[in-house]
């Protein structure tokens, strides 16, 4: 089932702007993340889809319905709230049967379904005890059965993972993405979590101040941002933005020119480059020199950062460049380092808009 | 001191202080078992003395208390059940439907308890005299409600405004509508803060004594008015008195047992909130 | 599936400039239901509660003998005049007044005091607050005349154990104008010191225990982990509590009734009790004009209570902010 959604805004009372003129199209079976740093907008875009809140101004639609003015329980949406919000005084079961019962249906037919669903969660034996006597892990299933027995046009998930601990939300992740490749519903899910984000979506739509700044898959949304907040946003550690400039389609860095870092037009760029397109050679054969200030392990590789040597004003707002070295290479700190790039998947940005350069 | 510790010491001076502050309780409970002579002896005792249950025949025989306790029960009852079926519902639109300004709404019912009785029972009074309901069981009821009504919505509103709102939010979007969501969702939710408001509504009228004093004689006198009797002018019946008082402290001594880490927090909820 | 290279948009206004909130169907919908929900209850409040003050306002400016309905007219002014030329009606407001301010005061310190010692972890906490709270739920009627028979100045209690226990001399109490004011604010702080003590209580308990870990790692101890962390922290169940028992000791007549009757003499003549000696005699356009100035004395408090704690509330902000 589709879901669209038109030049949606929301301003609340207090005249705070959450929301401020969003399109979306959501195709059949897809997975679209919502993903922003909190304040984004894009909790507030997930209720009004689900109807708890009510737009001024724009239009909701699903599955081709104008569903605007409709209340939240006649939209055929499911939705999995960050704190559960199971119904705590009934069973895991009533809990999965009351949106079934509701809706009209004999309470064994909503059991049998519940029991179908729970058969797929791996939750039938909790099906008799309260939340109370559920563990955090277990709730959550609770919570996405009661979602699932519904077989709605589209889910919505609000943060759904965020309450558990490490290993159990990874675990949970692809449990998600399973039962998604499985039975293809729409999903909407919101999550600060870019790991997330990354893993479990056919797209990624990342908002800022309301917002979307790119929707694209999570390859594209890492590869070839469209804008200095998703580089920047995406990505960890952190994208290096660099000042440059750009003369006669490529980029140049420090008098050096990057001839497959390409882009129309002269004149002051920013160029982005993620940490592993840093490479690391003897000083004095690269771009520019630098020295090891500090490293940070992150497992497999090593996190080097590194002081540019008599290159003034080459780095934008911070004060070192994030190289990722192979745990094996040997690095030493205060070791001077010649630092090159791989130009071909360097990014280049308008320095005023901050917009990319490249065409895709 | 013996060996204590600071901590000790204090626990102490709290079950002390406690067991102090309910002497006079006791009091009442050891009087009316004292037989009179005894009570009215110039030196009081707490124990020697042989227990009887004179007082509590007497008060059902000279002061007709079995009719005090029913016309309590009917009145109280009544009235308590009426202001809860009136207050759940107001006090979920009022904390929790996004009725423009619910904060003064709430406060605007609230300061309908800070009425004096003085002021409202007059036109009662009349009102009674008017429709020939005065002394009447069902005067009674409709004060109470009046009485009741606001302080039950505030005490409420503190309650549901401590639930979680997502849960109502899950049963909207698994189609449940206002009705459904207040009955089989708020209600079970919010039974402890039900409980106590029953209670305070309930404890209210069960001690009233004004309104009963203005609007009833003899037929439809609640408790507090028919102990009045066992010590005025013409009796000083100390021990009718206290087996009276007896009778109507223990229901509510024993709700109290029951719900009191409610109670408590239902007040501090009520007034946060 | 389809994967499409979403626009990117990079300026953060939208389009069109938007119009400020405005209710829509839904919205609409659920306040219709608000009010239905309210309306069952409104109504009964004004019929019930708001119906009798209007009347009793208009009742107010008539004479109206209670044996003498017939003779009832429109007087204007005449009752409140009568009313602030009279002394005794100025003695029983001052009365009342001393009388609130000092209960409070009292059961606010004693109340926190009490609180402070429930508030720990030992066995048996539970079933010491419970008993502890008896004195709130039992009748002022059958406390009040109970408490008369302790004060009794030959066979009482109290005496007995003033003059057996602690071998001083026997009182008076409720008997003489000078103590029975003092005695029965004994027996109004019996009765509501362990509300105001349990009220506070709850409010320290829900103080997160993060907090109180902090203070303790920062050595805030004793007097001035009250004083610093939890006073402040409890400030808005404080002043509420503060509130209703400021109105409720105004109103008093329960207690005054059946221990003193506002006696001896005008001694305890509080204003619910003076305003029912008023009806007592018939004259209920004046009894209705006490009542109203009584109305009128708590809302003054009410509102100059609500808007002082608003507006530390917000200078409190206000400095949180710079």
């Amino acid at each position: 089932m589709t879901v669209s959604v038109k030049q949606l805004a929301k301003q609340f009372r207090d005249g705070t702007r959450a929301v401020r003129g969003i399109d979306l199209d959501i195709a059949d079976g897809e997975f679209l993340t919502l993903l922003g740093p909190s304040g984004c907008g894009k909790t507030t875009t997930l209720r009004l889809i689900a109807g708890l809140e009510e737009p001024t101004e724009g239009s909701i639609s699903i599955n081709k319905r104008d569903v605007t003015n409709i209340d939240p329980g006649d939209r055929n949406v499911a939705m999995v709230f960050q704190s559960y919000a199971l119904y705590p005084h009934m069973t895991a079961l009533q809990n999965m049967t009351l949106g079934l019962t509701v809706g009209g249906m004999s309470k064994a037919e909503a059991a049998e379904m519940a029991r179908e669903t729970a058969r797929l969660l791996g939750i039938e034996k909790l099906l008799e005890r309260k939340p109370a006597k559920l563990s955090g892990g277990e709730r959550q299933r609770v919570a996405l059965g009661r979602a699932m027995v519904r077989r709605p046009a589209c889910y919505l998930m609000d943060e759904p993972l965020s309450n558990l601990d490490l290993k159990r939300r990874e675990h949970m992740r692809t449990e998600l993405k399973r039962l998604h490749q499985q039975h293809r519903v729409t999903t909407i899910y919101v999550t600060h979590d870019q790991a997330e984000a990354l893993i479990l979506s056919d797209r990624v739509a990342v908002l800022n101040e309301g917002t979307i700044q790119q929707v694209a898959d999570p390859i594209t949304i890492y590869e070839r941002p469209a804008n200095t907040f998703v580089a920047d946003f995406i990505g960890s550690p952190s994208i290096n933005f660099l000042n440059g400039e750009l003369r006669d389609g490529a980029a140049m860095i420090a008098g050096r020119r990057l001839e497959e870092a390409r882009a129309p037009g002269s004149g002051p760029v920013t160029l982005g480059v993620r940490p592993e397109d840093v490479i690391l050679e003897a000083p004095g054969s690269a771009v520019i020199d630098g020295v090891i200030d500090f490293t940070e392990p992150y497992g497999g590789v090593v996190i080097a950062f590194i002081s540019p040597q008599n290159a003034d004003g080459l780095l934008k707002e911070r004060e070192h460049l994030a190289a990722s070295v192979d745990v094996h290479q040997p690095i030493e700190i205060g070791a001077r380092v010649g630092v090159g790039f791989r130009a071909s998947r360097v990014n280049l940005f308008d320095v005023a808009t901050g917009g990319s350069l490249l065409s895709n | 001191m013996w060996g204590m510790n600071t901590k000790q010491a204090i626990n102490l001076l709290a079950v002390v202080v406690v067991i102090l502050w309910l002497i006079p309780v006791i009091w009442v409970a050891i009087n009316s078992i004292k037989p009179t002579n005894i009570i009215n002896a110039p030196i009081p005792t707490f124990y020697s003395f042989t227990p009887t249950v004179e007082h509590y025949i007497e008060i059902f025989d000279r002061f007709q208390f079995d009719r005090a306790i029913f016309n309590s029960l009917v009145t109280v009852g009544v009235s308590t059940l009426i202001v809860m079926i009136l207050a759940l519902p107001a006090a979920y639109a009022v904390a929790r439907m996004g009725l423009m300004r619910g904060d003064t709404w709430a406060l605007v019912i609230l300061s309908l308890r800070f009425m004096p009785g003085v002021v409202i029972v007059l036109p009662y009074f009349k009102m009674a005299n008017w429709l020939g309901i005065h002394d009447t069981q069902i005067l009674l009821i409709i004060v109470y409600v009046a009485f009741g009504l606001p302080f039950a919505v505030w005490i409420l509103r503190g309650f549901l405004l401590d639930l979680p709102k997502e849960v109502e939010e899950a049963g909207r979007l698994d189609g449940l509508g206002w009705i459904q969501i207040i009955f089989r969702l708020i209600l079970p939710m919010a039974a402890p803060g039900i409980a106590v408001t029953t209670i305070f509504t309930f404890v209210f009228s069960w001690n009233e004594y004004l309104f009963a004093l203005f609007l009833t004689t003899s037929k439809a006198t609640t408790m507090p008015v028919a102990l009045q009797k066992t010590i005025d002018i013409y009796n000083v019946l100390w021990g009718s008195l206290s087996a009276g008082a007896m009778i109507q402290l223990l229901p509510m001594v024993i709700v109290v047992f029951l719900l009191q880490r409610h109670i408590a927090r239902g007040l501090a909820l009520g007034a946060v909130k | 599936m389809t994967v499409t290279h979403g626009e990117a948009r990079l300026s953060s206004t939208a389009r069109r400039p938007s119009r400020p909130h405005r209710a829509g169907a839904v919205a609409r919908r659920q306040r219709l239901v608000a009010y239905m929900l309210l309306a069952p209850a409104v109504l009964v409040l004004v019929v019930l509660a708001a119906y009798p003050l209007v009347f009793s306002g208009v009742l107010s400016f008539k004479v109206d003998p209670l044996y003498n309905p017939d003779v009832a007219h429109f007087i204007g002014w005449r009752n409140y005049e009568d009313l602030f030329d009279n002394k005794r009606f100025w003695k029983s407001v001052r009365l009342t007044l001393t009388w609130a301010a000092v209960v409070v005061t009292i059961q606010m310190v004693l109340g926190f005091f009490i609180a402070v010692l429930l508030d720990r972890q030992m066995r048996g906490a539970g079933l010491l607050r419970a008993l502890f709270i008896i004195p709130v739920f039992v009748s002022p009627i059958a406390m009040g005349l109970t408490w008369r028979f302790i004060f009794e100045p030959v066979s009482g209690l109290a005496n007995w154990i003033l003059n057996t226990g602690f071998g001083l001399e026997k009182l008076s109490w409720l008997s003489h104008k000078d103590s029975a004011l003092t005695t029965l604010m004994i027996v109004d702080c019996w009765q509501w010191t362990p509300f105001v003590a349990l009220i506070l209580l709850a409010g320290m308990q829900s103080i997160s225990p993060e907090i109180t870990e902090a203070a303790r790692l920062d050595r805030v101890r004793g007097f001035t982990y009250y004083t610093r962390i939890v006073i402040p922290l409890i400030r808005p169940v404080i002043m509420v509590v503060i509130l209703i028992r400021l109105v409720d000791s105004i109103r008093i007549f329960d207690l005054n009734w059946v221990m003193t009757e506002g006696g001896p003499g005008s001694a305890t003549l509080m204003a619910s009790v003076y305003d029912y000696t008023i009806f007592k005699q018939g004259h209920l356009g004046l009894m209705a004009a006490y009542g109203f100035l009584i109305l009128i004395l708590i809302n003054i408090i009410v509102v100059a209570f609500l808007n002082s704690l608003y507006r530390t509330e917000k200078a409190a902000r206000i400095a949180e902010l710079n």
